[in-house]
């Protein structure tokens, strides 16, 4: 069964409509895969593919080579919730490179992950922007995420004076 | 590196602050007036400030303790004036919209919004559905400095650590090398990566462009607008065309009803427009209105379309056919049918405004189909499409800021709640219409087919709700999730609100009737139909399932199936049994019912094997047990003796294993049978027990033993060996063993028979058993020893019986004896068995010293007479000196006189008795010469001491006798009586006819018997009863010496003691030798205290006196 498993193939279609065939294993990273395969039983996905409407081809791609790489964790249990969620700062090297992409990506790898349920992949991908946003002052942040202050100064300040007690000295 | 929770130095990479640390600057003031003012003070802070205003030095100084918590917890209940919303990470929600407070300010605030925000998300709030919260704790240990008040305060209210997580501040190199390249700034004209190729980026322009052009939310306006404008222009040309052709007067017919036409639909179109536009912005969602005013909209769209489409046909008509017209009017038919015509692709995309009824109208046609044609499968793309639809419904920006305009713009966060909030509840209402539907189907069945519909509606839907589980993952994962941690009850997820739906919808209709079914059933079993148990297993199953726990829907509680299924199932089985064992009863024999009910118990048992809930297996007993069982107890109890008397042992087992299923079922059954036994017993042993004085041992011992062996077998056959009715056996055994016929003399009797079967066993002269044989009968009599009472009086007779076996050396083996010895040592203890072992150890070492005498002899080169000693322990046998004096023959005496010195020798100090009424011998009669070989006389030492004294001459008178051996009369006499008696002496017929003084004897030359070997050393009648009665005598005096030496053991160990007590102490010491009784015990402490063993002290009291 297990070998069987390994070695049978799922075929994913993007929204443009390009396919992608994938271990049946890799594929079931995805909860949505899973849950599909387990309703529809193998001989639907045996002679169809499988749309994914809400990704994109080039993301599919960085999507299922995450899950080509993570094939052998352990399966991720219906909710294991907050429990097992590591340090933000322990992304493990392969995922690290992995996430090097521009931030466009980064936030469409991030919609995927959570559209199609895989979530050590939308932990991963959260836990980069958190490093991107840690230690920073808000200037920097915004330049970082490209995001225009439409605070008047007042508005500024008064934030500023209100969360004053929250700062280093 | 600062460690973790400690201010890290990294502000200096910040900006610079502002330098106001007083909390009075002005700002303060204002804030409460302006109630949408951007506020980030969390809000369950209660403003000092705004309340009273700065404090003082003093009071800072005095402030050691954080600031209270000022609100209250917000619950759904809580009668207080609602408050702004918080979420769990913190966050402010500020709309009054969510607070319900719509109507204090309403219009202003939003138009503002309206036309400031371009999107309806708030800022900071995007990522809402990814977030975990903490809840912010605040300690409550007062802090020393003064001047910082706030800093624990700050500490303990940043997010809380996740469970498990290690947290370090770290520098922005190790950032950097966690994470490239996160501090460079992304450029979105030029990509930093190396893929910012032209077509790229016109790509990503483009797809913006449709994002903007499909979510602005100025979009439908801009389409409205151009409808109206064309309109307003479509107007003005009709009016001017219907002037001219009113000019023209007549001809232009045709022109004037277009004119006519268009100039009537777009005079209503103005207005209508200018309605549809304000109610698209303000008013509710479609999906939350009337079903009428849903319709009416759709269809006032529809008739817009239909004239403006009659007036756009009628403008073209104009334009190809009456083209004879004046010039004017042809000048401005085209643009009055173009402006139509532009219009009409400018009506807005409906559907877009309505995403709940869209989406839901999708899905609810998926989901449909699932329900009910779930054979047929769904292929990948529905459900991909539902799932995505779901997806997309969920996290859908759009939806809230386009649509939802009016009272969700500015507060789209809500959108994440309120969306998942409506397909949850459209789902739920769906599934109770969907079963409210299965309720009314189900009306028209009953019974059996009932069952089925049930059993197929709920395999389909559980079926389904599976699926739709799965497809509502997103939902599951995030609104279900938020709502169910935030403790809202009545929320589950997809799959269980499938089951609480069920439950609350079709079940409380159907489950009494489905029950019915399922019991109708069961009682077609009961009556010998075969069923099909699968659909009562699936009933149950199902029943099971519905249980849900209201606190944790992750855990099941079988209160459902417990309250609808067990509850009824019960009772119709009592119901049931109650009917049926009522008329079996009357119908048939005792014995009848016992097998049907045993049948009916097992078939009960199996039933809940095959198709019932194992939860149900022990009540569903107990009820089964009372109605068949102890509801009938009496009669079954009664019928016992009738089993007893007939030995129905099958059937007793079968009662044994009926009774004992209900509690105290059996005690009854065991009194009944001690009662039977003991009578049994008595009625046995009285049988043999005609004449008790001539009563064999061995008969009497089978007796007991065939009675014990019969109910024993019995008791393990039919009682299972219970302990209880093992010990019902032995009372009855013990009282019929102590107490019958026989001992109605004493209750010394059983013992002794006892003791002397046993010596029938073991001596040699009784017919030679086989081994095996032999240990079996010991075994069997141990089991009669066992509940012999006077163990002190078998060991009495036991050991003098051994005693005369050893001496004699007429034991049958040596092993069973040391068997037999060591069973009573198993059951009795050492003490019991010590003096027997002893005597056989004597016999071991006499053969030794026999052994190194007969050396001594030989190197001395004497010889002596082949003799053989026994040296016998003083304390340890049961045998007193001779009663006479006796004056051994010469040849004995220097052989005894050799072996005395032997001994002396080597045990020093060590007095002999010679114990010469056990003495025997043998001698060889050489005078008979009638003889082809001389005779041997086995004979005692005394009948030896007579005859050797005829060596000397061939008569002797009875005072030479007397006088040479010195024997008394009662020693002499017998053993002259034997001698005569056997014809080896002859009485002189001179002398007297009676053995006694002035007879003599002479030797009888003619002596003449069969064999030659002549056992003279007869035993006498009156000498073995003498014994039993002085071993009757000895029992007494022990008993008062065990009891005396108890007595004094316990007030040893006590040193005072109540009569009472010690009374009782004493008999429960000497149960095990024998029962004593009371007034022995008196006696014996009456003479412990003549003795001054013990005294008498206040208060009934009794001191040991050492």
């Amino acid at each position: 069964m297990s070998a069987d498993k390994n070695t049978q193939k799922v075929t994913l279609t993007s929204n443009e409509g390009s396919t992608i065939e994938v271990d049946r294993v890799v594929a079931e990273r995805s909860m949505l895969i899973k849950n599909l395969i387990e309703d529809l039983g193998d001989d639907a996905i045996a002679s169809s593919p499988i749309p994914i409407p809400n990704v994109n081809d080039p993301v599919l791609r960085k999507v299922v080579e995450w899950c080509e790489h993570h094939r052998n964790d352990a399966a991720q249990s219906a909710d294991d919730d907050n429990d097992n969620r590591k340090k933000t700062t322990d992304i493990d090297e392969w995922d690290q490179k992995f996430m090097q992409v521009d931030q466009e990506m980064l936030f469409e790898i991030i919609l995927a992950a959570n559209y199609m349920d895989i979530k050590a992949l939308l932990d991963v991908g959260c836990k980069t922007v958190a490093n991107m946003i840690k230690g920073k002052s808000p200037e920097e942040i915004r330049k970082t995420f490209n995001i225009t202050n439409d605070f008047t100064a007042e508005e500024e300040e008064q934030i500023r004076r209100e969360n004053e007690w929250a700062e280093d000295r | 590196m600062a460690t973790p929770g400690q201010p890290s130095s990294s502000s200096n990479r910040s900006e610079p602050r502002l330098s106001t640390r007083s909390p009075s600057s002005a700002g303060h003031s204002s804030p409460s007036t302006q109630h949408s003012a951007t506020r980030t003070l969390p809000p369950w802070i209660d403003s000092y400030e705004v309340r009273y205003g700065a404090p003082t030095e003093n009071q800072l100084r005095a402030l050691s303790s954080p600031p209270p918590r000022a609100l209250p917890a917000q619950h759904n209940h809580s009668p207080s004036q609602a408050q702004r919303r918080v979420s769990r990470d913190g966050y402010v929600y500020d709309n009054p919209a969510v607070l319900g407070l719509e109507g204090s300010r309403k219009s202003k605030p939003r138009l503002r919004k309206f036309l400031t925000r371009k999107d309806g998300s708030e800022r900071g709030r995007k990522w809402d559905h990814l977030r975990t919260a903490e809840p912010v704790i605040v300690p409550r240990y007062s802090r020393a400095n003064p001047d910082t008040p706030w800093r624990g305060y700050v500490q303990s209210s940043r997010y809380g650590r996740l469970p498990n997580e290690e947290a370090q501040v770290v520098d922005p190199e190790m950032l950097e090398k966690l994470q490239p390249g996160f501090n460079s700034l992304v450029d979105i004209s030029g990509p930093g990566s190396a893929m910012g190729t032209k077509p790229r980026r016109t790509k990503v322009l483009y797809k913006r462009l449709w994002r903007i052009i499909l979510r602005h939310p100025l979009v439908p306006l801009a389409f409205r607008l151009t409808v109206l404008l064309t309109s307003i222009i479509a107007l003005a040309l009709a009016v001017r065309i219907y002037k001219i052709e009113h000019r023209g007067d007549g001809t232009g017919s045709s022109e004037l009803t277009q004119s006519i036409v268009a100039i009537v639909i777009d005079s209503v179109a103005i207005p209508y427009i200018g309605y549809m536009t304000w109610d698209e912005y303000t008013g509710e969602p479609l999906g939350l209105r009337a079903p009428t005013h849903k319709i009416a909209l759709v269809l006032m769209d529809l008739f817009f379309i239909i004239f403006k489409s009659a007036s756009t046909a009628l403008a073209f008509e104009a334009l190809a056919y009456h083209n004879s017209g004046d010039r004017e009017t042809r000048q401005y038919s085209p643009a009055l049918a173009a402006m139509p015509s532009a219009a009409l692709p400018g009506m807005p995309p409906q559907p877009a405004r309505d995403d709940i009824d869209t989406t839901w109208n999708y899905l609810q046609h998926g989901v449909t189909r699932i329900m009910m044609n779930l054979q047929e499968g769904i292929d990948l793309q529905t459900y991909m499409g539902i799932y995505t639809a779901v997806h997309n419904f969920c996290t859908s920006q759009k939806a809230v800021g386009f649509t939802l305009t009016t009272h969700v713009i500015g507060s789209s966060q809500r959108g994440a709640h309120l969306l998942g909030e409506d397909l949850y509840k459209k789902l739920s209402e769906y599934l109770s219409d969907h079963l409210r539907g299965l309720v009314a189907e189900s009306k028209a069945h009953t019974d059996e087919a009932l069952l089925t519909f049930y059993i197929r509606e709920w395999q389909r839907y559980t079926d389904a709700a599976k699926y739709i589980h799965h497809l509502f993952r997103y939902l599951n994962r995030h609104w279900v999730k938020r709502e169910i941690d935030e403790g809202k009850k009545n929320v589950y997820d997809v799959y269980t609100l499938h089951l609480v739906q069920w439950r609350d919808v079709l079940f409380t209709q159907v489950a009494s009737k489905v029950m019915d079914a399922v019991l109708k059933l069961v009682e077609k079993q009961r009556n010998g139909e075969t069923i099909e148990h699968s659909q009562i297993k699936q009933v149950v199953d199902s029943f099971v399932s519905l249980g849900l726990d209201d606190g944790d829907a992750s855990k099941t509680t079988l209160d459902v199936y417990r309250f609808h299924f067990e509850r009824p199932f019960l009772e119709a089985t009592r119901v049931f049994y109650q009917n049926e064992s009522k008329q079996f009863v009357a119908e048939n024999s005792v014995v009848e019912y016992m097998k049907k009910a045993e049948s009916r118990l097992d078939e009960e048992e199996e039933r809940v094997k095959l198709y019932l809930h194992p939860d149900i297996g022990i009540s569903l007993k107990k009820a089964c047990n009372q109605v068949l069982i102890a509801d009938h107890s009496a009669i079954l109890r009664d019928e016992f003796q009738v089993l007893l008397d007939n030995d129905r042992e099958d059937d007793m087992a079968r009662m044994y294993s009926l009774l004992s299923r209900i509690p105290d079922g059996l005690d009854p059954l065991r009194a009944k049978f001690e009662t039977h036994v003991r009578n049994a017993g008595l009625a046995a042993v009285a049988k043999v027990a005609s004449d008790a004085d001539k009563l064999e041992p061995k008969v009497y011992v089978d007796a007991l033993l065939e009675i014990h062996t019969q109910y024993q077998g019995l008791v393990k056959r039919a009682f299972k060996d219970e302990p209880e009715f093992t010990r019902s056996l032995d009372n009855a055994c013990r009282e019929f063993v102590n107490r019958n016929e026989v001992c109605k003399s004493g209750s010394n009797k059983s013992p002794e028979l006892l003791a002397k079967y046993t010596d029938v066993l073991l001596r040699k002269s009784s017919t030679g058993a086989e081994d095996a044989e032999l240990e079996n009968t010991l075994v069997q009599i141990m089991t009669v020893f066992k509940y012999i009472e006077d163990k002190d009086v078998f060991q009495k007779f036991y050991s003098r019986m051994l005693a005369r076996r050893l001496v004699h050396s007429n034991s049958s083996s040596d092993d069973a004896e040391t068997s037999m010895i060591s069973k009573l040592k198993e059951a009795c203890g050492f003490e019991y068995t010590n003096k027997l072992q002893r005597m056989f150890q004597d016999m071991q070492v006499s053969k030794d010293l026999n052994a190194g005498f007969r050396e001594h002899l030989q190197t001395l080169g004497t010889k002596g007479l082949e003799s053989s000693y026994s040296i016998l322990g003083t304390g340890f046998w049961p045998l007193t000196a001779p009663g006479t004096n006796f004056n051994p023959p010469e040849e004995v005496a220097a052989d005894c006189e050799r072996f005395g010195r032997f001994y002396k020798n080597k045990h020093e100090g060590r007095k002999l008795t010679w114990l010469w009424q056990l003495c025997k011998g043998e001698v060889k009669a050489n005078y008979i010469k009638s003889a082809k070989m001389p005779y041997t006389f086995q004979v005692s030492i005394y009948q030896m001491a007579i005859l050797l004294l005829f060596n000397e001459k061939d008569k002797n008178t009875y005072e030479e006798i007397a006088s040479t051996t010195q024997l008394n009369s009662e020693a002499l006499d017998p053993s002259l009586g034997i001698l005569l008696k056997a014809k080896v002496l002859n009485l002189d017929p001179g002398s007297s006819a009676k053995v006694g003084a002035g007879a003599s004897f002479s030797l009888n030359y003619d002596f003449k018997n069969k064999k030659y070997r002549v056992n003279l050393n007869v035993g006498m009648k009156s000498e073995t009863k003498q014994e039993e009665a002085e071993t009757n005598k000895t029992i007494e005096e022990d008993r008062k010496l065990l009891l005396q030496s108890a007595i004094v053991r316990i007030m040893k160990a006590r040193k005072r003691m109540k009569h009472q007590q010690l009374v009782s102490e004493t008999i429960n010491q000497i149960r095990a030798r024998f029962v004593p009784k009371v007034s022995d015990i008196k006696k014996c402490i009456e003479i412990l205290l003549d003795k001054e063993y013990l005294e008498r002290l206040e208060d009934d009291d009794i001191g040991y006196l050492a």
